[in-house]
């Protein structure tokens, strides 16, 4: 038994009775147990559990439910690859934010030297502009994405 | 695809479906229909919304099963599958409970419960049976959801320490950690019935109990 799977003497005990140590082991606790009353009763206690849980009620399953099932499957479109739905507004200000920087630090290597920046720089057609906001928790999120990318813009727009 | 599982039946039969053949998904369906709903009904305590957990994990398989490759027991997997969706599940019904204000407690399912062992031998017996069941199941539904699934999956589905561990994407120790809490709560519920061996019960319902031993 390593270092992960040291158990505490009621977790031994347990396992014990759950069958889950090898016979060695078995022995060894069997021994100990039967030295320590304490270790009896709580072996003793815990088959008695094992046997009340016998008793938790069964359902049957209702008569339609093979056919429900059978309809439901058919019903369904084919599984679509995993899509990443956790981008959500919340992480839509760092994002953007992130985004900005990105554009910020790469745009004088894009640009050819001695050239003027254009006048319109398109940061604006980051989707987060155009996005509508489900909720007001959303706009709000929203609304900081938006003003973060304004103020980027507006640094870049001084510096160039 | 050959691989060590390949020979399981269960897994074939899954292979089975994966290849369109006609009613292997029928035999699934056949096949894991009580396991799930029974599974879902220790882990939500009410038929309907088991019945609709069990249905939604067959339907998910389905819809998966192109991208289907054996890697555990079909049953294991299954209730992998069951086990996260009835957290889910969980998780989502208590944040709804406590953003709705019109969301009362959820009605009983009352009479619409049936019981498999609900062959009434002795109308006395199958009462204390029944209440003796009631106070088991009553006990398990106030554990915390991830220790009624832990005691579910070994208690009832025979699933070993490491197999809980996987299906619940725990590390082993914690596993183990979590099983000795959950009986712990278990053993201090049902105090009173643990310290009544059949013997001390009714003579009807001893002898009734004892012949289950």
């Amino acid at each position: 038994m390593d270092r992960e799977d040291r158990l505490s003497l009621p977790e031994e005990v347990m396992a014990l009775v759950d069958g889950e140590v090898d016979e060695g082991e078995a022995r060894r606790l069997r021994a100990r147990i039967a030295a320590e009353p304490s270790l009896g009763d709580a072996e003793r206690s815990l088959r008695a559990l094992d046997r009340l849980l016998g008793h938790h009620p069964e359902v049957v399953v209702s008569a339609g439910f093979a056919e429900r099932v059978l309809k439901a499957a058919r019903a369904a479109p084919p599984e679509r690859p995993l899509v990443h739905r956790g981008f959500r507004f919340a992480r839509w200000p760092l994002a953007a934010a992130a985004a900005a920087v990105v554009v910020w630090v790469a745009l004088p290597f894009l640009v050819p030297r001695g050239e003027a920046v254009p006048a319109e720089i398109p940061l604006r057609d980051y989707g987060v502009l155009a996005a509508v906001p489900e909720s007001a928790e959303g706009a709000a999120s929203l609304d900081a994405a938006v003003r973060e990318i304004e103020a980027v813009d507006e640094i870049f727009l001084r510096l160039s | 695809m050959a691989n060590a599982w390949t020979d399981d039946p269960e897994v074939r039969l899954m292979l089975d479906v994966r290849s369109d053949l006609p009613g292997a998904f029928e035999e699934l369906v056949t096949r894991y229909a009580t396991l799930l709903v029974n599974f879902a009904f220790r882990q939500v305590g009410d038929r309907e919304e088991a019945e609709d957990i069990a249905q939604e994990v067959l339907v998910k398989i389905f819809q998966a099963r192109k991208t289907y490759v054996p890697a555990a027991k079909l049953r294991t997997w299954l209730l992998t599958i069951a086990t996260n969706l009835c957290l889910n599940r969980r998780r989502y019904r208590s944040y709804r409970d406590h953003v709705s204000l019109d969301s009362g407690p959820k009605a009983s399912d009352g009479e619409s419960r049936t019981y498999a062992d609900e062959r009434a031998e002795d109308p006395f017996v199958a009462l204390e049976r029944r209440e003796l069941s009631e106070r088991v199941r009553d006990a398990v539904q106030a554990l915390p959801p991830n220790q009624r699934a832990a005691v579910n999956l070994l208690r009832f589905e025979g699933l070993s320490y490491k197999e809980i561990a996987d299906a619940m994407g725990l590390g082993l120790q914690a596993t183990k950690s979590l099983l000795n809490r959950a009986k712990e709560n278990l053993r201090t519920a049902l105090g009173t019935e643990l310290g009544r061996e059949p013997d001390e019960r009714s003579p009807v319902v001893g002898d009734a109990l004892r012949r289950e031993r």
